[in-house]
């Protein structure tokens, strides 16, 4: 009986079965070793299912840029804050609860969609997201928010449907974040996944 | 009249000018640390990088220590210069790859001149849900010091920009300074 691997397949299967093993491995790394400092096992991912707005395109059409909550920095000393683990940042109090991200994307990128992760257990208050976009002439504009809901604990919720259009001769674009009056780890901020429509390749990054 | 002598000297005054204002611009970053300006590279996988033949990993991302930001408002961040940092408690990024890019492994810069400790570096992923993985985490072992380490990944790992978000984490003993990580990858 010949062998089912035929001989003018045998690159394809070879490099498919490659990047499966990869897959598998850093799947099976992703569930052992928690030992980032600060961060502590949370039970198992909660991964949004297959149909989500943003993920309709599937591979061939949305790419995405994905902010943890940690990588955000407030706008102004006078903040209070504090890191909760797996990303996700909290206020403590302070004065200032406004945080930013840059937003890098190739001009001519669409961006899509803005989903927000957060934890929420405050009946009280909600963390915000904005995509804002500034003029560095004192001229900004927030193009769309969105807030979490206290589900009792870790949500995410996606943002109103977007067309702007990167355009990084006129205009820099950032996320901002608003953690809330809720000063402890009842609300967290754990980030936001933009989608994205870009034609272009970048082979080393973008930043 | 200017003679040669005078134009000689008006020469090495303009010179001695111009150094002057290097000097000013280069301390605006900091000073370097005196008498210790040789880095000291440990081998790794990725120095090959850029010999590697089509198809096979060749790609950098280097990040500068001063490009992390710390994670709490408690914490003290001190910069000694040249793109170095130390902090009381963890300093983070985000690590921005192409979709399906394969990380090889990680070089981390820094100075330890035989101080106590080391300097932490985790590669680590979140799925913005409480999920969360170190795919590398080794601390440094050299006290030469400005140096820079590799570690390699076990298993490379395939970036999904959908799945999860990537972030660099460093974390350093007093006295010590994390000046930066290169990512070696392969692009898609």
């Amino acid at each position: 009986m010949k062998p089912r691997i035929q001989k003018n397949n045998v690159l394809m299967p070879v490099k498919s079965m490659r990047l499966v093993a990869l897959a598998v491995a850093a799947s099976l790394a992703c569930e052992v070793a928690y030992a980032a400092p600060g961060d502590a096992p949370e039970g198992p991912p909660a991964l949004p299912s297959a149909n989500l707005p943003e993920q309709m395109l599937g591979g061939g059409g949305y790419q995405y840029l994905w902010l943890p909550g940690s990588v955000f920095h407030p706008f102004q000393t006078g903040a209070a804050f504090s890191y909760t683990g797996s990303g996700c940042i909290h206020a403590t109090g302070g004065t200032e609860k406004r945080f930013a991200h840059k937003v890098v994307l190739p001009t001519g990128s669409v961006v899509k969609f803005v989903r927000l992760y957060a934890y929420d257990n405050s009946a009280s208050s909600a963390i915000t997201a904005f995509f804002t976009t500034y003029d560095g002439g004192g001229d900004f504009t927030e193009l769309i928010s969105v807030d979490s809901t206290n589900a009792g604990g870790y949500v995410s919720n996606l943002g109103p449907e977007m067309n702007y259009t990167i355009n990084g001769l006129l205009e820099s674009a950032n996320i901002v974040a608003n953690l809330g009056t809720q000063n402890d780890n009842s609300l967290q901020f754990c980030g936001v996944r933009i989608a994205y429509i870009s034609d272009l390749i970048f082979e080393n990054g973008f930043e | 009249m200017f003679t040669t002598r005078h134009k000689l000297l008006a020469a090495i005054l303009l010179a001695g000018a111009s150094l002057s204002v290097q000097a000013t611009e280069a301390s605006f970053d900091g000073a370097e640390e005196p008498g210790n300006h040789v880095v000291f590279h440990a081998p790794g996988a990725d120095e090959a990088g850029l010999f590697a033949p089509t198809g096979a990993a060749n790609d950098y991302l280097f990040v500068a220590g001063s490009a992390f930001n710390a994670r709490t408002s408690t914490q003290t961040v001190t910069y000694p210069g040249a793109g170095c940092i130390n902090s009381t408690a963890a300093v983070t990024t985000d690590l921005q790859l192409p979709q399906g890019a394969e990380i090889q492994g990680i070089r981390t810069y820094y100075y330890d001149m035989a101080s106590a400790g080391s300097v932490g570096t985790y590669l680590t992923v979140y799925d913005g849900a409480g999920g969360s993985s170190d795919l590398l985490n080794q601390d440094s072992t050299l006290e030469s010091g400005y140096a820079s380490e590799y570690f390699n990944l076990a298993v490379p790992v395939v970036v999904d920009n959908l799945a999860q978000s990537y972030v660099l984490t460093a974390n350093m003993a007093a006295n010590l300074r994390f000046c930066g990580m290169r990512v070696f990858y392969d692009a898609p």
